[in-house]
């Protein structure tokens, strides 16, 4: 199964949310403070991205491991417990995932019924709400993903490293060093 | 009855591994659905305003400034910098590394960050010279967790946006613990180094200097933009923040050219990662502060420590213990966000100033961090070192003496805190 096209346009998703949103809100600066001018449009729309960029993401926060937690502990337990263990721990996470889904379902449908528009840009609430289902519904299967790798006995991990994350740099901070070495 | 069963599920699904956001969130659900009245939908609401804080908002802007000023070669033009200006005292190149993380964490908002960007370089710089790696390996972990507390620094967004807490008091309020607390390293091991009777380099040319300082100085800027915007009244924390990470898109790109716009997108994705894993958390803790506020939990440990007629420093070395404690288990911002909404209030009873006490919990998870068996900084020193997380702890552990010392200089002399914020209004 090819799923390298959506992973390059869950990407590509996400690095534009980020981006638009601190150009909408830098300009949002420059036209106040340059050209005095306010947008008003400027917060809610940064609002709605920020929105979108985190629970868009949830689900590539898992894939990428991004997700911290304690290890501590399972690190300590013998093998097999700690398959148990990592186990158990996912079916919480997918249990978790399915009663927040199910009350943002409840609560888009809610906005849906009552129909009130957005204060500034000129859309029905509902609409940017619409990112919590669809993110918690992806998060869903990012987890049920995980738990299937766990299940099948294949090395999975449910938790990320930040210290891992922070060392990712290493390799170009270490060729410059030996550059300026050399020089 | 209720407050046990949401710590018990806390904890449990904590140390079962599941990620620090949804134990936060499953605990809290859980407890509402059981306990509570709040409806499903109600709880969605509440996620969801999580993205209206426009002041949880600067989070991801000083991310994405950290990322572009951590790729490119920031962290080198200001060790350049340092070992020009004190290279050459006794210790000088240690010393350096101080000055060097210093500078570095008024950048970044990050302390592992620090450590790998000012670490990465210095430490083999230093083994070279004649140091011994673990001398040099303690000194940056240590000097690295001046990250969080010399701005901008993520950890109080995260503390600003619990309490309600002013963001710019916050950053100007760690300007000076510190460079208190780099003083006090730098000095420490001046001292050792007269001991010890380290090799000594020359002194730089002044010309070295001049360059080195002019070459730096487009990513020191950062931190003058962002304390005097705020200040100046030119705008708020989190629009400093977006500019700031504009800034640091056009230093790292046109003015270093350290990366090119090709590998723009990687750094966005980079700081997105980041943005998302600690927006996740933030989501699911304000749920739980959201239990904690309606079983009335604070208010009543507070009015528990009340009757207990506990003073205000009595109760700040409870804080100090169970702060630290909580450091050694766990990373910076879900201790703020699990133990900020609750000592928080019972601080203020107790006429604590909101400031004061953000410093405080800084400075105390600056320690969790160098601390065993969950310290980022060990775990980030033992990767860039290849030592073992062992040898990084007794390393690191020397320095330690001089961290406590200063936490309690800081509980105990709300001054250092406060008088920078006051002066400025």
């Amino acid at each position: 199964m090819n799923v390298r096209w959506f992973h390059r346009l869950e990407e590509g998703l996400i690095a534009f949310l980020l981006a638009a949103m601190t150009l909408v809100t830098f300009a949002q600066v420059i036209a106040r403070y340059i050209f005095n001018y306010s947008f008003v449009w400027a917060l809610e729309l940064s609002i709605f991205l920020f929105a979108g960029l985190i629970f868009l993401g949830l689900a590539y926060g898992v894939r990428v491991n991004a997700h911290i937690g304690v290890d501590a502990l399972i690190k300590i337990l013998p093998k097999k417990i700690a398959h148990v263990v990592g186990i158990i721990a996912c079916l919480l996470c997918l249990a978790y995932t399915v009663i927040v889904f199910y009350g943002a379902w409840i609560y888009v449908d809610k906005m849906y019924m009552i129909g009130i528009l957005a204060q500034d840009i000129p859309i029905p609430q509902w609409v940017p709400r619409l990112v919590l289902p669809i993110g918690f519904a992806m998060l869903f299967i990012r987890f049920a993903e995980v738990l299937f790798h766990m299940l099948r006995g294949h090395r999975s991990q449910l938790l990320g490293d930040e210290a891992e994350d922070a060392l990712k740099h290493l390799h170009d901070d270490d060729n410059s060093d030996n550059q300026q070495e050399r020089k | 009855m209720t407050t046990i069963a949401l710590f018990v599920m806390l904890f449990v699904f904590m140390f079962i591994g599941t990620p620090v956001a949804v134990a936060l969130g499953l605990s809290s659900i859980l407890t509402i659905l059981f306990f509570g009245t709040d409806s499903m939908a109600s709880l969605s609401l509440k996620m969801y305003e999580t993205s209206e804080h426009f002041t949880l908002m600067a989070i991801p802007f000083f991310v994405l400034a950290g990322a572009f000023m951590t790729t490119g070669g920031v962290a080198r033009r200001m060790i350049r910098f340092a070992n020009a200006s004190v290279g050459h005292l006794h210790g000088g190149l240690a010393i350096a590394s101080v000055m060097a993380c210093c500078l570095f964490a008024a950048v970044s908002g990050s302390s592992p960050a620090t450590v790998v960007a000012v670490g990465s370089i210095v430490i083999a710089g230093m083994v070279r010279a004649g140091y011994s790696q673990p001398f040099a390996a303690g000194v940056v972990c240590n000097a690295g967790t001046l990250g969080i507390l010399i701005p901008p620094s993520i950890v109080m967004v995260v503390y600003g946006a619990a309490t309600e807490t002013s963001v710019g008091a916050l950053f100007m309020a760690g300007v000076i613990p510190g460079i208190t607390l780099g003083l006090l390293l730098m000095i420490a091991i001046y001292i050792i180094a007269r001991i010890k009777k380290f090799p000594l380099q020359p002194k730089a040319s002044s010309k070295e200097l001049l360059t080195a300082g002019r070459d730096s100085i487009w990513g020191l800027a950062l931190v003058f933009i962002i304390l005097g915007g705020i200040y100046g009244g030119v705008f708020t924390p989190t629009e400093a923040a977006a500019v700031s990470a504009v800034y640091a898109f056009v230093v790292a790109v046109f003015i270093y050219r350290d990366i090119g716009l090709k590998q723009v997108p990687g750094v966005l994705l980079d700081a997105s990662k980041v943005t998302i894993m600690l927006m996740f958390i933030i989501v699911n803790a304000l749920l739980f502060a959201h239990v904690l506020t309606t079983e009335r939990i604070p208010q009543i440990i507070a009015e528990q420590i009340i009757a207990w007629d506990m003073a205000a420093w009595q109760f700040l070395i409870v804080v100090n213990i169970l702060l630290l404690i909580a450091g050694m288990f766990m990373e910076p911002t879900g201790i703020i966000l699990i133990l900020a909404p609750i000592l928080f209030p019972i601080a203020m009873e107790l006429g604590i100033d909101p400031v004061h006490l953000g410093i405080i919990m800084v400075v105390n998870l600056e320690i969790g961090l160098v601390t065993p068996p969950i310290g980022l900084n060990l775990f980030v020193t033992a990767g860039i070192t290849k030592m073992t997380i062992g040898q990084v702890i007794k390393a690191a552990s020397p320095w330690l003496i001089l961290l406590l010392g200063f936490l309690v200089f800081v509980t105990y002399v709300p001054a250092i805190s406060l008088w920078l914020p006051k002066l400025l209004g």
